[in-house]
């Protein structure tokens, strides 16, 4: 984990444009997610949590429109501007180097192909030059080994398999050089000539494999074939957790992936989440309403409230020492063992007129009048840890 | 709050209650056995007025039902079936002619009831401290209904589609309205005294011949063979076309409905039986169900548009039973409804409540596309010979006769082409005016799609 | 479930309806009263005069049996005779309509292709670009095609392609095709009775191309309302797919917006329009009795039309049934298909 800023979120502006009139979904929304952590994201539902992980991935549903601010991106040193860029750029972001997976799985997967098909098809999409290259490879090494003289006779015919012959390898170059090459795709699909294709296909299958074996699914190669109904809850989650590290992506946004599933379940998965960070080194933005999850799994939290970050900083710092009056009450509410059930006085402003200066300002104990008129700052308090409060 | 009821609501609920009786009877009397009481009901449609008698007769019986629970709801209740009751006791005389009279001493007991339901005295029974509170708690009540009806509204007027089909139906309905003063009926009925047949130019079939004559001054549409005068055609064929389309339409809807509520609500084998009934209906294209059916009761003596319109109706209502049972079996799993039954609502209001105002929306979309298809239909049968008598204003009827003359005279194809285009474009445009509203109401009512 | 039960329980599902429209088409014809029916069976005068008159012609015909009697009778006759009844001319039902289906078959085997491409591309194009003027253009004509007469729009074809501009005749074929295949000793020889096909085999191009030309009009008008319904039914299931979250997800992958149209969303969208194809049957069997009317093609839609003008029952009895069997059995094949495609339900 390092201190390096990877993705940066500054003053986003969303609204969505209804009959009702214009949500201001997200209010000039402040955060940034060093390389390497676990950054949580939490807040009710309706705070606009989700939305801003839409918003990373230019993605925001269609009455929704982004009105300002900037999302930036390190690329290797530089930023970018995701919020303007051309389609063809950030299609080559999503999936990539920022992935996304979803509450439901079941619905995130299309039901009538393969899981085998969906996680292939981003693969297919990101990383097709490796696996052609993978095949090139093969066949140069299987070449190589033929040369030998001391190979018995099955040994022989498997590296057989393995030689291209010219018109196969000269596509797959082709290919590589031109990714979006449609001779290929159209040769790729009739019956005697897309032998090559049935060699990527084959490549991509094992990386399919792989990545399922990866995810703790016993006997992936069966589920690999499966169709998305088949599958539990669980599992279907593991696939689409698959589905979104399968290119190795530099972020992976979590939209509240547990949210749906059984309590043993989310246990099962979020200790998947733990162990893949650690493996695969993957920044997290971990879109939860559970705080407890937040404590299990982030390294640092966003607390948003009816569409402000309204705080940021280190999990323990916030939760030791909570400084944002919401966060104070939320903290305060996590039931507890014997102790009396409380909650917080009030109701979430609608966000089609939400109040001028503060959002929480009706609900808060330490409200003032600076409060009602002005919005406060998202001010530094101490080091890594912002507030969006007149207190500080 | 509810208090005893009051001595002169209970005598009202009686005698609705006998009035639904007798009218109910009436009205099975009529459908089977024919015209019961001929000086009540001179020379009517004994199977029209029959079905209408029987609705009036079931809608007294539920109004008794209500007077005599009370409730505010039943409040509202009572007033909206009273005046259904009273439109339809109204419009018995003037469609059908049938005697004032006998129409007239029920009328006064809705009026009675409408006027007992307004007095003071009767409101305790039926809940709240009076009527002013009892409207403003409605108000309150239907303030969420009426938003979303005026949110359709308002997309309903954004839809130029649907503005577009709208006028031509105001203008169709316009058209059948004024008809007898748009094309003077005095030669029909001077002719054959039915102001539905169009009227023969004799003088026209003495001097010229009885080929169609094209468009000219005293027939402004031209005339089609036999010199019948074509814009008359065109012009009640509205009132026709309009007549055949809400009534098979119209009538289809409510069997399908009740049918279909009937066997979602009761379940079991009854759902069963009934939905292979569907099934079976369905098995059978429309037209040519619809085309038996019509040969077999012509022979029997049954009027050819009453067949016609029979036929229809029987070959419609599988359809809205169908929906209407599909919907009320999928609001019937949702949550909601679950919540609504543990609390305690009995079947009924579980249906009436929840159930039907959220399914009446693919119903009514159906309802409008439906008239442009029965309408269709109909010209279809008529074109084949199977529908209106010839010289009938109706437009397939016209079309039919037209056929001979499609390839006009050896030097001019076209030369008869209005004895085709005019009436085929006045059916055209009616059904495309309803094709468009439903087609823009089903864009809007979509609830899935209602926000973007 | 498994594809193979699935089948077999559609299959056996299909027979109670075929049996239930069977009955009710026989109580439908219950309805007409005696004497009428008995003339049915009347070939000539003097059977009228032998004592007894109509009444002796029923009882000898069973009119006056149990119905549960006459109804095994009739089913009997319907299964195992084949004896639909004769028409007005004397002629057996079932011949008559044997010797008039390659006809109707014929339209219809080229309006179908016709329908389903128009209908399915169209469809996909405008729920993918809705609101677009390639929506808006789809929509206005899918209306425009549900809202025309059929039998008026032929007539209008006819009269500016025939009458006027001499290009698409009406009837199969014209008359120098009727007079060559009828004269004496002609080479001509019927194999499936589909002049477009036989033509071919017999190596006689010019009577193919003539029969195309008489084919045009038809397909066009049977084409027309059939491929309106189809458009209007794919587009919405094609919305409906696009508001789904895979589709989302999809785009999340970095998926081109081609790529999540025609691949995700299009098969899902396809699947409810495939069920709609197997009441596009039914409305073909309606388009084709008025279609081959109007052009006067010689199918069995034009011969049960023409019967009922007459009030000449048995043809129209006998359509009827045919119809009702067609539209079960097309429907099965549709329910069928439609498990194969969607994996939800081929394997449970």
């Amino acid at each position: 984990m390092s201190e390096e800023r990877f993705l940066r979120i500054k003053d986003l502006d969303l609204r969505f444009y209804t009959y009702e009139g214009v949500v201001e979904a997200l209010d000039k929304v402040n955060l940034h997610v060093k390389e390497g952590e676990t950054l949580g994201v939490v807040g009710e539902t309706g705070c606009g949590k989700s939305v801003t992980g839409f918003s990373e991935l230019v993605l925001v549903p269609t009455p929704g429109r982004i009105e300002g601010g900037k999302i930036l991106l390190n690329r290797k040193g530089k930023w970018v501007n995701l919020l303007r860029q051309k389609d063809a750029f950030l299609r080559n972001v999503r999936g990539n180097e920022i992935s996304m997976i979803f509450q439901d799985p079941k619905s995130a997967l299309n039901p009538v192909y393969t899981v085998e098909n969906q996680i292939g098809e981003a693969i297919a999409h990101h990383r097709m030059e490796e696996m052609c290259k993978r095949i090139i490879d093969a066949d140069k090494k299987a070449q190589e080994e033929l040369k030998r003289s001391d190979l018995s006779d099955k040994d022989r015919a498997k590296l057989k398999k393995d030689i291209l012959s010219k018109n196969e390898k000269r596509m797959l170059e082709r290919i590589i050089e031109y990714p979006a090459d449609t001779y290929a795709r159209i040769a790729g699909k009739i019956p005697i000539i897309n032998r090559f294709r049935k060699r990527l296909n084959k490549e991509i299958r094992k990386e399919v494999v792989r990545m399922l074996k990866d995810m703790r699914i016993p006997d992936p190669e069966r589920v690999a074939e499966m169709y998305p109904h088949e599958l539990s809850g669980g599992m279907a989650q593991r696939a689409v957790i698959a589905m979104g590290l399968c290119c190795n992506p530099t972020m992976l946004i979590a939209d509240e992936p547990t949210t749906n599933l059984d309590v043993t379940v989310q246990l099962q998965i979020l200790t998947l989440i733990k162990e893949l960070k650690k493996e695969y080194g993957t920044t997290i933005q971990y879109i939860t309403h559970d705080m407890g999850v937040v404590a299990e799994m982030c390294d640092r939290v966003a607390v948003m409230y009816a569409g402000n970050v309204v705080e940021l900083g280190g999990v323990y710092e916030i939760f030791k020492n909570p400084l944002h009056p919401y966060t104070r009450a939320l903290l305060e509410c996590i039931p507890r063992a014997g102790a009396e059930f409380k909650s917080i006085e009030g109701f979430v402003p609608s966000l089609i007129s939400p109040p001028k200066g503060c959002r929480f300002n009706d609900r808060c104990p330490y409200a003032m009048e600076k409060c009602l008129k002005t919005k406060p700052d998202f001010a530094v308090a101490k080091e890594g840890h912002n507030v969006l409060c007149h207190l500080y | 709050m509810v208090e005893e009821r009051p001595f002169g609501t209970t005598l009202l609920a009686l005698f609705q209650a006998v009035t639904g009786v007798i009218e109910l009877n009436l009205g099975i009397l009529m459908l089977t056995i024919g015209n019961p009481l001929p000086t009540v009901f001179p020379s009517i449609n004994t199977y029209w007025v029959g079905l209408l008698m029987i609705v009036l007769g079931v809608i007294s019986l539920f109004l008794g039902r209500t007077l005599w629970a009370g409730g505010a709801s039943n409040w509202l209740l009572a007033i909206s079936l009273t005046l259904i009751d009273v439109t339809i006791r109204i419009m018995l005389p003037v469609t059908y002619g049938t005697s004032w009279i006998a129409f007239a001493a029920t009328l006064e007991l809705d009026i009675v009831v409408l006027y007992y339901l307004t007095r003071p005295s009767t409101t305790p029974f039926f809940g709240g401290d009076g009527i002013r509170s009892v409207l403003s708690k409605f108000k309150i009540e239907m303030e969420p209904r009426m938003k979303e009806v005026r949110f359709t509204l308002r997309l309903v007027r954004k839809s130029y589609l649907s503005i577009v089909g709208a006028s031509i139906i105001v203008f169709y309905l316009l058209v059948a309205l004024l008809a007898p003063f748009l094309a003077d009926p005095t030669n029909s009925l001077q002719q054959t005294g039915d102001p539905n047949m169009m009227w023969k130019d004799i003088e026209l079939q003495a001097t010229v011949s009885l080929e169609p004559q094209g468009p000219s001054a005293a027939h402004p549409f031209g005339t089609i063979q036999n010199q019948y005068d074509m814009y008359y055609g065109c012009i009640w064929g509205a009132r026709s076309a309009l007549r055949v389309g809400l009534y098979v339409a119209g009538g289809s809807m409510l069997i399908g409905l009740l049918i279909g509520i009937f066997a979602s609500y009761y379940g079991g084998w009854i759902d069963e039986a009934l939905m292979r009934f569907t099934d079976i209906i369905f098995a059978f294209p429309g037209l040519i169900l619809a085309m038996t059916l019509v040969v077999v009761l012509v022979p029997m003596g049954i009027n050819r548009l009453d067949a016609v319109m029979f036929a229809l109706t029987i070959v419609g209502w599988p359809g809205y039973a169908r929906l209407i049972r599909g919907e009320i079996l999928r609001i019937k799993n949702e949550d909601y409804i679950e919540a609504a039954k543990s609390v305690g609502c009995s079947d009924l209001r579980v249906i009436t409540k929840h159930i039907l105002p959220n399914s009446i929306y693919p119903i009514l979309i159906v309802f409008t596309l439906d008239i442009g298809t029965v309408v269709l239909g109909a010209a279809a049968l008529s074109f084949l010979g199977l529908g209106a008598p010839p010289g009938y204003a109706d437009w397939g009827q016209i079309i039919a006769f037209s056929v001979n003359w499609i390839y006009g005279s050896p030097s001019n194809p076209f030369a008869k082409w209005h004895t085709f285009v005019i009436p085929g474009l006045f059916i055209s445009l009616f059904v495309m005016g309803w094709n468009l509203l439903g087609d823009a109401l089903r864009d809007i009512l979509d609830p899935t799609m209602r926000r973007k | 479930m498994g594809l193979r039960t699935y089948i077999l329980r559609r299959l056996i599902l299909a027979i109670p309806v075929l049996f239930g429209a069977a009955l009710f088409v026989f109580a439908v014809i219950q309805f007409i009263p005696v004497t009428l029916r008995a003339t049915l069976f009347v070939t000539s005068p003097q059977q009228l005069r032998i004592e007894g008159g109509l009444d002796r012609i029923a009882r000898i015909n069973g009119l006056y049996d149990p119905i549960y009697v006459q109804f095994y009778y009739w089913m009997r006759a319907l299964l195992v005779d084949r004896n639909l009844g004769v028409d007005i001319i004397g002629q057996p039902v079932f011949d008559a309509i044997m010797k008039r289906l390659p006809s109707t078959v014929e339209i219809v085997l080229y309006a179908s292709p016709v329908i389903i491409a128009i209908g399915l591309t169209l469809g996909v194009l405008s729920g993918a670009n809705k609101d677009k003027l390639v929506d808006q253009a789809s929509r206005v004509l899918a209306i425009m095609g549900t809202s025309l007469p059929s039998f008026w729009f032929g007539i209008v074809l006819l009269s500016i392609f025939y009458a006027g501009l001499q290009w698409f005749p009406p009837q199969r074929v014209g008359i120098d095709v009727t007079k060559f295949i009828g004269q004496e000793g002609s080479p001509w020889r019927w194999y499936t009775g589909l002049v477009t096909i036989d033509s071919l085999i017999n190596g006689q191009l010019w009577i193919f191309v003539d029969a195309l030309r008489h084919l045009v009009l038809p397909v066009t008008v049977l084409s027309l309302l059939n491929s309106a319904v189809m458009v209007r039914v794919t587009r919405s299931s094609m919305l409906e797919a696009l508001g789904k979250d895979y589709i989302t997800a999809a785009k999340a992958k970095g998926l081109t917006r081609n790529e999540v149209i025609n691949k995700h969303a299009r098969r899902n969208a396809l699947i409810p329009a495939l069920t709609i194809s197997g009441l596009m049957v039914a409305g073909l069997m309606t388009g084709v009795t008025i279609t081959e009317t109007v052009f006067n093609m010689g199918g069995i839609g034009q011969y049960a039309a023409a019967a009922a003008q007459r009030y000449d029952i048995p043809p129209v009895i006998g359509y009827t049934v045919l119809s009702a069997v067609v539209f079960v059995i097309s429907n099965l094949i549709v329910d069928i298909l439609y498990a194969y495609i969607d994996p939800r339900i081929r394997l449970g």
